[in-house]
């Protein structure tokens, strides 16, 4: 199952209070369609009783907030008071929660139903979140650290992620984010060691289907930081994460995050020997063909050595040489160029002969495109 | 249509979330609703506890009236 897809399904079957296990049916189904259902469920349940919780808001109102505060913890309870807290004027709920108990608060933000509760979270202290954010980390309650960071004041944000030291509860956080947009902003603020602590907890708890899911969220600057990191984990690391890649179909991910490494870093991975293996490059070029991801491919291809440039073009040429055809003419001219123009000499000819067989067409339209370029010259001798 | 779809539909579970439950196969979407309802009447059963316990604090003989005023 697709780590995003097990992301969504704990999250649903957390709000339905049943197995994990129980919702795998679900496995499949569009994950904006799953994340709507989840969202308007929650609503209803929590509107079932919106009436109730406005009564006991107006009460409250009318109560001193310390004696509001002591009702809460020792009668109403965390369930009842988070209802309540999302019907109150953020004004007073603030006060209530500044005094209120750590734990008791952070029990109760589990409770907080997410749309209901979003003008409060959002108008929480610096103060107050962090403190019930260190106490929700302690809980491991990843899923509502993930809804708070969501739509917390960036300058709560700030003091949250100052305090997490938990590269595996980062990793997590970062997962069951509902806007995968907030990404940028979260890992921005992470500094080198925290950013280095979610890679190690990648390798530590099997973690690196999310990171390489998660990776495909970032724009190219932190990608290109966080995969310079990568690169530097070593050979035994990166052979773990092509096999993750090879496994969770997650190549394109891994794919961009190489494109945006510097150049010394990507030849250290392009050429890590687990990518020789021959059921690894032809799941790599699989994918890539069905995800039409060729313009991530191609421009590596160059960089890989004899011992691996072989292997790909072994699939490319020979188990699977229709993904030449689609590669002609879904890929920019400039990619494909760079490809040709590096192809070893004793290449060349396999290269020209699957190109013959399978993509005649692709390959005129190509060269028609490209009558000048020096980089199929000798591809055209061979092609007569 | 099940029996579990058709009490969602009556408790007023919105249109979005039923014509997802409805696109699935019978069997699954049988499975959903029943899981939703059995999550709904958990959380109502929790939440009325919770509701009893906050009028156990008010004197006996004005409990009804409260409850009443309160949760309708």
């Amino acid at each position: 199952m697709h780590i995003e897809t097990q992301a969504e399904l704990l999250k649903l079957s957390r709000l339905l209070e049943t197995d994990e296990a129980d919702m795998a049916f679900l496995d499949g189904q569009d994950l904006n369609t799953l994340a709507a259902f989840r969202n308007s469920v929650s609503s209803f349940f929590y509107e079932q009783h919106q009436d109730s919780y406005q009564r006991l808001a107006g009460i409250s109102k009318l109560v001193p907030t310390g004696a509001s505060a002591k009702l809460a913890t020792t009668v109403l309870g965390s369930v009842l008071a988070a209802g309540i807290a999302s019907e109150l004027p953020a004004e007073r709920a603030i006060k209530l929660a500044d005094k209120l108990p750590d734990d008791f608060l952070a029990k109760l933000c589990i409770h907080l139903e997410p749309t209901y509760s979003r003008a409060l979270l959002a108008t929480m202290p610096d103060k107050i979140v962090a403190t019930v954010a260190k106490a929700l980390l302690a809980m491991n309650e990843h899923i509502t650290l993930a809804r708070f960071v969501a739509v917390i004041q960036p300058s709560a944000l700030k003091a949250v992620t100052s305090t997490v030291n938990d590269g595996e509860a980062m990793v997590k956080i970062a997962l069951y984010l509902e806007d995968k947009s907030k990404l940028d902003t979260l890992l921005g603020l992470l500094s080198e060691t925290q950013q280095r602590a979610t890679l190690k907890a990648a390798t530590d708890h099997e973690l690196w289907p999310a990171v390489l899911s998660l990776n495909g969220h970032l724009n190219t600057q932190l990608r290109g930081q966080m995969g310079n990191l990568v690169a530097e984990q070593g050979e035994t690391v990166l052979s773990r994460i092509i096999e993750v890649a090879s496994d969770q179909q997650l190549w394109t991910n891994l794919l961009q995050a190489v494109n945006a490494m510097d150049n010394t870093h990507q030849q250290a991975v392009v050429n890590v020997a687990k990518l020789r293996e021959e059921h690894i490059m032809e799941s790599l070029i699989t994918t890539v063909a069905e995800e039409n991801s060729w313009d991530e491919l191609l421009p590596l291809l160059p960089l890989l050595d004899h011992a691996h440039l072989t292997p790909a073009l072994d699939v490319l040429t020979e188990r699977q040489p229709q993904t030449l055809d689609q590669a002609l003419s879904q890929a920019h001219d400039s990619n494909l160029l760079g490809l040709f123009g590096h192809l070893p000499e004793g290449e060349e000819q396999r290269v020209a002969k699957a190109l013959k067989n399978h993509a005649t067409d692709s390959w005129q339209a190509f060269v028609a495109r490209n009558s000048d370029a020096q980089e199929i010259a000798s591809l055209k001798a061979q092609l007569g | 249509m099940s029996d579990s779809i058709s009490t969602l539909k009556n408790k007023g579970l919105p249109a979005d979330a039923l014509a997802f439950i409805e696109s699935l196969p019978a069997d699954q979407a049988s499975k959903l609703a029943d899981t939703v309802l059995a999550a709904l009447e958990t959380k109502d059963a929790r939440v009325e506890k919770a509701m009893n316990n906050a009028l156990n604090v008010v004197p006996g003989p004005f409990r009804r009236p409260v409850k009443k005023m309160l949760f309708g």
